[in-house]
């Protein structure tokens, strides 16, 4: 836990890292991908064109998975600096705290801080609102592809419709 | 004879790292891939650029802790392993599926 506190705090990848690692980390899939069709006897054209066709549009997935790692930087970070602070001020008041209320003062920002800290923990476990919904997956017929939404106005797919619409037996 | 096309559930690709990640202690994002495909085969089509999204949210969920590495040909690469909220998530979303298809399998035995 202590390894991991330390971790977060660490500055990481400036943004323009960012970009580059992620960058790094696709392009590293696409020449792996390559590499396997040429393994099959296509040649370099070819190879090329089959690995981006399977590997998909390349600058939105970068600019998508840019996007997440940057979201959670900066506001975190600056979240959890001021936590600290919180954190640091409570103690220094309960320490040199002559009258009682000032004491209680104290305890509340750690208390506030401890908090703040336990929310992020949980955050982190949780599904966040503004995360995006994953591509449907779909099952197709040899060469074809769907393109049905499944999703009606309550987000729910075809089958949570069918097993939420059942009609309940009496038993 | 055709097959039948779906949209599978959200939440699928995820479940399928999760399973795959299950069964190796460190893979990148090529080899995720290539294991997804070998055990779907044909039948579901998925980008391999789909799975990185689904990656960076799992991490950013601590499901999935990432550090680099060499890979086998000598490349620098981004692994990715399980962490315990992972195996505890990959649980759930397991029992999760297997009551829907239940639900799914009375709902069409019945139809």
């Amino acid at each position: 836990m202590l390894k991991r506190f330390i971790q977060s705090w660490q500055s990481g990848p400036a943004s323009g890292d960012i970009e580059q690692q992620v960058e790094e980390e696709l392009r590293f899939h696409c020449e792996m991908l390559e590499a396997e069709y040429k393994e099959r006897g296509l040649s370099e054209e070819a190879a090329k064109a089959a690995a981006s066709g399977r590997f998909g549009n390349m600058g939105r997935v970068q600019s998508e998975c840019v996007e997440i790692k940057r979201r959670n930087r900066s506001a975190v970070k600056l979240l959890k600096l001021f936590l600290l602070l919180t954190f640091a001020a409570g103690v220094w008041v309960r320490a040199s705290a002559t009258v009682i209320q000032f004491a209680q003062l104290g305890d509340l920002l750690m208390a506030t801080a401890v908090l703040g800290q336990l929310l992020l923990y949980v955050r982190g476990l949780r599904a966040t609102a503004s995360v995006k919904r994953d591509p449907p997956l779909s099952l197709f017929g040899r060469g074809e592809a769907s393109s049905v939404e499944a999703y009606d106005e309550l987000g729910r797919t075809p089958v949570e419709r069918l097993v939420a619409d059942k009609p309940h037996r009496d038993s | 004879m055709t097959q039948a096309k779906t949209n599978l559930m959200q939440g699928t690709l995820e479940l399928l790292i999760l399973k795959t990640l299950s069964r190796e202690r460190l893979m990148h994002g090529y080899g995720i891939a290539q294991r997804i495909h070998q055990s779907v085969d044909d039948l579901i089509k998925i980008e391999d650029g789909s799975l990185y999204p689904a990656l960076y949210r799992m991490e950013e969920r601590r499901w999935v802790e990432a550090e680099w590495g060499v890979s086998e040909n000598g490349r620098r690469a981004k692994y990715y392993k399980l962490t315990r909220a992972g195996r505890r998530q990959l649980a759930a979303e397991c029992a999760n599926w297997e009551r829907i298809s239940q639900a799914m399998a009375r709902v069409l035995q019945t139809a």
